[in-house]
């Protein structure tokens, strides 16, 4: 057997060696199988009936003003009035599309042109048009959004529907339309000037100040919600497609932490010191812990993905895309597992520690709370968190269908930031048994 | 087949060994006698390319096959059962086994093979399918010798393998090295027991504060470091008298001539292999 061969022999012993102790270590099944998988569960219920307008930040959205007129740039100042939304500015519906796929924003705003044509016309046919999109995690997003949206409307534009001078003003503009309108049903004709002619009347009767509630029988406003996917094609996404990257993140970290923990518990309990004096290098000793975690993880992963395929109907967009990304975030999550593995002597310290380090970048990286709940400064922390590109990294095939280019930031700050962790950890370990 | 020349090594600011030479013949059992605290772990850990020495050299192997523990190929020479028990506890005493015997080599038909044969050896084939967690200490400590044979080594070092264990496993654990020194194999143990080391060995190191503080056989270390011999008297209705002498026959018949008649109880004791400990390393306590 060549030197190659029987140095891959001997890593796959060692990993099938952790493999099988953990398949006898209940409390780490749990922590790398069955908690994801419930977190995964959970906040997929969650999401499919959230209201997620309750969070105290501002929510990131852009906004498409085609029609920029000065009642669409009055709504869209309205918007951001109350501090429930961060706007931001952007030329086209594509792009802003693109950013919510690619979680730059959480929604979008798009006032198509005549918005502020139909303003000026209640009683004509075309009812001022808004679209707002969201991802598919988004549909209490997108009722808030409607909400804020209808709100902003009213806001510009309900003080001049109820004056009766504007109102009345509306309708002699609606009688110039409807008398230079050609080729019209007569009859509809005759309805629209009987309308007309009733609107007239029951302007008369209103008050000079305007009275309560005089314009909520009118549907000034037509909010289109629209929920962003890869693409025009792409099917509905589940809400459990959102739910279960984080969960699958969760799993990873428990893999990285039970086997960077393990190596901790190989040295305090001896058999370190048995695979150490075996005819084998040190390097076979961190590979074949390295490949027991890879393959673990991967495994993690296949079976949550099957668990969301098969219980909750989750399609990959993009099957290539989404196991690069997987692999990519399983190769990150060996480099921090390797770190673990040093960061203690003790395997009380190891796992606490690990853990707590864990946490932290599952909290800053939206492994618990989604980032757009966060503040815009931890929200800039997150980005040191393997956890949030990892998300990124396996949403992208899961539902956003980034493409090569797109999955490039996250896959290539995976695997940098796995290779250093792996180095540091690595080297420590040969320094530590370097003795 | 075992060769430390001039070893050093500190840890910090405790000087674990300071200059010890030895040479370990191929098919001799050496014990490594000595107080807690005198090097033997450091001793064997340098031995079997745990540890690196700060100073001197660690030679493995016979003729033209030397090498430095250090590197993998040597450690196919040599089987190792550390001070501790060194075994995966959530797996079986034969997981153990195969999983050790893979690492030296074997294949997965010969490692099973070889994993039933040991387990055999140690007394443990009717546990050989229960989990290491749920053995006794005496039993650990037999796999954990099995374990350090898996390979069939030529060279085995046995960190106080008898640390701990009932009479029953002891006893086990001295055939299985009287087995070895039959089979020709080199072994190196480390202990404080002198029955052991009187028992078992061809020779005895005994170090103390890093140092080789003597060599030899038992006869030779008692011969020369033993002290001499303590006659002892008891007469009808008095305690004993002892008295140490070099000539303890003619001291003997003095005594006879002198008391005859009352003399109760009348014996030779002779130095041991304690006496030699105790007078190399003194009798102070150790921590």
């Amino acid at each position: 057997m060549s030197g190659v061969a029987s140095g891959v022999r001997v890593v796959l012993v060692l990993a099938a060696k952790d493999v099988r102790l953990l398949s006898r270590d209940r409390v780490a099944l749990f922590f790398t199988l069955v908690f994801p998988l419930l977190f995964g569960i959970l906040f997929g219920a969650v999401f499919s009936g959230s209201a997620a307008g309750d969070g105290p930040q501002a929510l990131d959205v852009a906004i498409v003003d085609l029609d920029d007129s000065d009642d669409s740039r009055g709504v869209i100042a309205r918007l951001s009035e109350d501090g429930q939304l961060s706007p931001v500015r952007v030329e086209t519906a594509a792009e802003a599309r693109e950013m919510v796929r690619t979680g730059s924003v959480e929604a979008y705003f798009v006032f198509p042109e005549g918005f502020g044509e139909a303003a000026t016309m209640p009683f004509g046919q075309t009812p001022m048009r808004i679209e707002v999109g969201s991802g598919p995690s988004g549909r209490g997003t997108r009722a808030m959004l409607t909400g804020i949206a209808t709100q902003a409307v009213f806001q510009q534009f309900g003080e001049g529907m109820l004056d009766p001078e504007r109102s009345r003003q509306m309708v002699r503009e609606a009688r110039d339309m409807l008398s230079d309108a050609e080729g019209m049903d007569p009859a509809q004709r005759l309805a629209i000037q009987a309308l007309l002619g009733a609107a007239e009347g029951a302007i008369a009767q209103t008050p000079a100040d305007g009275g309560d509630g005089g314009g909520a029988g009118f549907n000034i406003v037509d909010v289109d919600e629209v929920e962003v996917t890869a693409g025009a094609d792409a099917p509905v996404v589940s809400p459990f497609a959102i739910s279960f990257p984080q969960a699958m993140l969760w799993g990873v970290m428990g893999c990285a932490a039970v086997f960077g923990v393990s190596l901790v518990s190989e040295r305090s309990g001896g058999t370190l010191t048995r695979l150490r004096v075996a005819p084998i290098g040190r390097w076979h000793i961190v590979l074949g812990k390295a490949v027991a975690c890879l393959s673990t993880t991967l495994a993690v992963c296949a079976a949550m993905l099957a668990v969301a395929w098969i219980a909750f109907g989750v399609r990959p967009v993009a099957l290539g895309t989404l196991v690069v990304g997987v692999l990519a975030v399983a190769s990150c999550f060996v480099g921090v597992m390797m770190l673990l593995s040093v960061i203690a002597r003790t395997e009380a310290a190891a796992s606490g520690i690990g853990w707590a380090c864990l946490l932290v970048l599952a909290m800053i990286g939206g492994g618990a709370i989604p980032l757009a709940f966060m503040p815009p400064w931890l929200r800039e922390i997150g980005h040191v968190s393997p956890v949030k590109w990892g998300i990124l990294a396996i949403e992208g095939g899961l539902w956003r269908g980034l493409s090569i280019s797109e999955m490039l930031l996250p896959v290539g700050l995976l695997v940098a930031m796995g290779a250093a962790a792996f180095v540091v950890g690595a080297v420590v370990f040969a320094q530590r048994e370097n003795r | 087949m075992l060769r430390l020349t001039d070893v050093r090594k500190r840890f910090g600011r405790v000087i674990a060994v300071d200059g010890l030479s030895l040479d370990v013949a191929a098919g001799e059992v050496m014990g490594l006698l000595g107080p807690n605290g005198a090097g033997k772990t450091t001793t064997i850990g340098m031995a079997v390319g745990l540890l690196h020495p700060d100073a001197g050299t660690v030679t493995l192997g016979e003729g033209s096959g030397l090498g430095s523990p250090a590197d993998p190929r040597m450690r196919m020479l040599i089987g190792v059962a550390p001070q501790e028990i060194a075994l995966y506890e959530a797996m079986t005493a034969r997981e153990n086994l195969v999983l050790f015997a893979r690492l030296h080599g074997l294949g997965r038909h010969n490692a099973k093979r070889r994993a039933g044969e040991l387990l055999d050896r140690v007394g443990l084939a009717d546990r050989a399918h229960h989990r290491v967690s749920g053995f006794s200490g005496g039993m650990k400590r037999r796999l954990n010798l099995a374990a350090a044979l898996v390979g069939d080594p030529k060279l085995v070092l046995l960190d106080e393998p008898t640390s701990g264990v009932d009479p029953q496993s002891r006893n086990a654990i001295f055939d299985m090295v009287a087995q070895l020194k039959d089979a020709g194999v080199t072994v190196l143990f480390s202990t404080h027991y002198m029955e052991e080391a009187a028992r078992l060995c061809d020779r005895v190191a005994i170090v103390d504060h890093g140092r080789l503080l003597a060599l030899g056989t038992v006869g030779e270390l008692i011969d020369v470091h033993g002290g001499p011999s303590m006659v002892v008297v008891r007469r009808n209705g008095q305690d004993e008298e002892r008295k140490a002498t070099t000539t303890p026959l003619d001291e003997l018949s003095r005594l006879i001539a002198a008391h005859g008649p009352t003399i109760a109880e009348l014996r030779i004791e002779k130095p041991d292999l304690e006496a030699v400990f105790l007078s190399l390393t003194g009798r102070e306590h150790r921590h």
